[in-house]
């Protein structure tokens, strides 16, 4: 019998394990419904209004986010979003182009600036 | 009565002219029809102009103008953003070269197309098979000068497509050197090829190096000069290892599981973002030393205009270069 917090620690693996790799989203396509990305949309339909549009770049992380795992699987995705999340608002606006959106500047930092170097999609 | 009324009813229709309103008779001749064309070009109505042509084509199609009159609607279709249909048409006059003809324009102009279908594999094969057709020095000249341009503004993008496995800037540095001693003079390619040698000596960053570094969290970004990425990286990851270590030493086994969760996304993402942002910097600084180059030596060949119009009775086309 496994002692009660090693039990927990491999429920907890599996459940991790299981979440990415057992995902419905695969690269290439586009469902929602799977657990991240129906977090993601989660939180622009109902947190992002409240909170405030203040992310200075372009599209929005959680956009980009949401993009990177629909073109590259739920684990990559998931790793270039937090990578974009790290990113937000500091070196990257010094060197990537600026866009206008709405009167707004942005820093374009679209996924394909973040994979071209591994990516041919 | 009868008789007299018919005869004077028979009168009336032999006089009456069957042809009653001779002024509403449109003739169209050649000259109209083309001058149709060309005025709608000139008025930028490049779609309808490009129809006029086609129709021009189709009602004479044995007139010495057709050909400029294929052509005419090939450029029309690429000005009015139908690049398809622009495709077409210059593909159907290129696949008739010859060094007399307008087939040579007709390739240049649908590399050009390509180009704006972004397709730029696409864009040097129709000048490579110029290079390799045509006989006209100034011609090949032209083309080779093109491509290499091509190849230098394109670099990355083709270096990543599977279809178009070359060393762009290697090979545009090839086509450079196939351009005659009189079309270097024109196209100043000895200064180009002094400044262009010195790109292996621009500051590069290597993603190992930045992948290896950021195994310390911010190592990465600190190697390719992102201080500000690397500060938050680093104390991001820190605090966020410190609190699941901490969670665990405390037993609390379900928050130091979340935390750790989390923490080897954000770990993963900073080794991520520091090899991206090497091929970054290193991209950056390519671009950089091509924009300058382009600045300094480029003749702008983008800015080639169009300009189809009559001159003393004949036809004209004029090619303008910006130097």
């Amino acid at each position: 019998m496994l002692p009660r917090c090693n039990r927990f620690s491999v429920v907890w693996t599996v459940l991790v394990v299981g979440l990415i790799f057992a995902s419905p989203v695969r690269a290439g396509e586009t469902d929602v419904s799977a657990p991240f990305p129906g977090l993601i949309r989660l939180y622009q339909d109902y947190i992002s209004p409240v909170d405030g549009h203040r992310c200075p770049m372009a599209p929005s992380c959680s956009t980009y986010a949401n993009r990177c795992i629909q073109k590259h699987g739920l684990l990559i995705g998931w790793i270039m979003g937090l990578d974009r999340w790290v990113r937000c608002g500091r070196d990257e606006v010094k060197t990537a182009s600026q866009v206008w959106i709405k009167g707004k500047k942005y820093t374009f930092d679209p996924v394909e600036n973040n994979d071209f170097w591994w990516s041919d999609k | 009565m009868n008789r007299a009324l018919g005869g004077i009813l028979l009168g009336l229709l032999l006089v009456v002219p069957v042809n009653g309103f001779p002024a509403d008779v449109v003739i169209v001749d050649a000259q109209r029809q083309y001058q149709l064309a060309q005025t709608l070009f000139e008025e930028k109505e490049f779609s309808a102009a490009a129809h006029e042509y086609i129709r021009f084509v189709h009602l004479f199609p044995r007139h010495e103008r057709v050909a400029m009159a294929r052509y005419n609607t090939g450029v029309a279709f690429f000005y009015a953003g139908q690049l398809e249909d622009a495709r077409r048409h210059l593909q159907r006059m290129a696949a008739r070269f010859s060094d007399a003809g307008l087939a040579t324009d007709a390739m240049f102009k649908l590399s050009e197309v390509h180009m704006a279908m972004d397709n730029p594999g696409l864009a040097v094969s129709v000048l490579r098979n110029l290079i390799t057709l045509s006989r006209n020095g100034e011609v090949r000249d032209r083309a080779c000068f093109i491509i290499g341009w091509l190849l230098l503004d394109n670099a990355d993008d083709l270096k990543s497509r599977s279809d178009y496995a070359v060393y762009p800037v290697r090979e545009a540095k090839k086509y450079f050197s196939m351009i005659s001693p009189e079309g270097e003079k024109k196209y100043r390619m000895a200064d180009t090829m002094t400044s262009l040698n010195t790109i292996d000596q621009l500051k590069q960053k290597r993603p190992a190096v930045a992948g290896g570094l950021s195994l310390i969290p911010g190592g990465g970004f600190f190697y390719c000069e992102r201080y500000r990425d690397a500060l938050v990286s680093f104390l991001l990851n820190t605090s966020l290892m410190f609190a699941a270590y901490q969670s665990f030493e405390n037993d609390n086994e379900f928050l130091g599981g979340v935390i750790s969760f989390v923490e080897a996304g954000f770990y993963a993402g900073n080794v991520y973002g520091s090899v991206a942002s090497a091929h970054k910097f290193n991209k950056g600084q390519k671009k950089g030393f091509i924009d300058r180059l382009k600045q300094d030596y480029r003749v702008n060949h983008d800015a080639v205009s169009f300009q189809p119009g009559f001159v003393n009775n004949g036809v004209a086309l004029m090619f303008k270069y910006d130097f």
